[in-house]
């Protein structure tokens, strides 16, 4: 392509992958300050001991998937291979937490041990 | 002209620009799972010994300054708005706004590490740092409560080593975009470092709630 075109060539090499919106950005962190003081009255609010933990985590995880997806830019990849360790590093915590804690749930305590 | 920057940009191993940005991209993936597995254990190793004194960690929990986490929360969650949106400006050719993007997010980097020094004195000040100067108001409890305040050293001292690493080299790559280097072709750099910028951020959103907010319901006062 020996011929100067500006206009082509910017379309062509245009953004690895697509640009997200100034306004998508705005509306991800505001939604994230609002899991934020969700996560912080739910605390202050009596709860039933295992379910203020799960609805804690079960709100951390919601931001860590919001936080994957707009700004880590998984909505504009193109790789499957980066969606792969993407979903792995995800699933691990949930993997490793779900079977450790679960064998410590079906656990019934012998005395003087953990 | 452009096609000669390509040229340059260009390692030889591969086919042309969006397959190295994307091989870049998945390099940094690849490392952040490696992070995910170093982080992860602390925090399972903290479920553990939640599950089995739950009383002595809720009232350690009690102890630490909510008011600045909930601030230093803030903070980061802005500062990876920030670092999005200096990305967002080089991939339309803002060299301007890049710039000031990524110094306001070194801004807020510096802020959440100054914030948490002065509630890590703070927390030397109210006798809560494990074999050094470790005092409980309640002495049954005090021994879990000394495991409680090591797991939090650990995982917010990891945590803040992140930040500080990321923080430096957060300053190099204002260097560079001062000098000029980032454009719409070759922002790989920033995009990574954009990652592992919300990658550390994502370690204080599972911090925040583990450590200072158990049962603040039942809290006195």
């Amino acid at each position: 392509m020996a011929t100067h075109d500006q206009t082509h060539d910017h379309d062509e090499h245009d953004d690895h992958h697509g640009v997200t919106s100034v306004l998508t950005y705005v509306l991800v962190l505001a939604a994230l300050m609002v899991l934020v003081v969700i996560t912080v009255a739910v605390s202050f609010t009596p709860i039933p001991a295992p379910w203020a933990t799960v609805i804690a985590l079960v709100i951390a995880f919601t931001k860590v998937a919001i936080v994957m997806y707009f700004f880590m830019h998984l909505n504009h990849t193109d790789s499957s291979l980066v969606w792969l360790f993407a979903g792995i590093g995800f699933f691990w915590i949930v993997i490793m937490m779900l079977i450790t804690l679960g064998d410590y749930f079906a656990r019934t305590s012998i005395p003087g041990t953990i | 002209m452009a096609q000669q920057a390509e040229q340059k940009l260009l390692e030889p191993f591969f086919r042309d620009l969006k397959q190295q940005s994307e091989v870049n991209t998945l390099g940094m993936w690849v490392f952040l799972v490696t992070e995910t597995m170093l982080f992860g254990g602390i925090f399972l190793a903290y479920a553990v010994y939640f599950l089995n004194y739950p009383t002595a960690f809720t009232a350690a929990s009690h102890e630490l300054n909510l008011v600045l986490a909930g601030i230093n929360t803030a903070i980061l969650l802005t500062s990876s708005f920030t670092v999005a949106m200096a990305i967002r400006s080089i991939q339309v050719g803002n060299k301007r706004l890049l710039l000031v993007f990524l110094i306001v997010t070194l801004i807020l980097g510096a802020t959440f590490l100054g914030l948490k020094a002065f509630e890590y004195f703070e927390e030397w000040e109210h006798n809560l740092i494990p074999g050094i100067n470790f005092m409980f108001p309640e002495p049954a409890l005090a021994s879990k409560a000394q495991l409680f305040m090591g797991l939090y050293f650990a995982a917010t001292g990891l945590h803040a080593i992140h930040m500080i690493v990321g923080s430096g080299v957060l300053t190099l790559l204002i260097y560079r975009a001062w000098q000029g280097v980032y454009h719409e072709e070759n922002y790989d750099v920033v995009e990574n470092f954009g990652l592992y910028w919300h990658f550390v951020d994502i370690a204080w959103i599972f911090i925040f709630p583990l450590f200072y907010l158990i049962d603040r319901a039942s809290q006195g006062g």
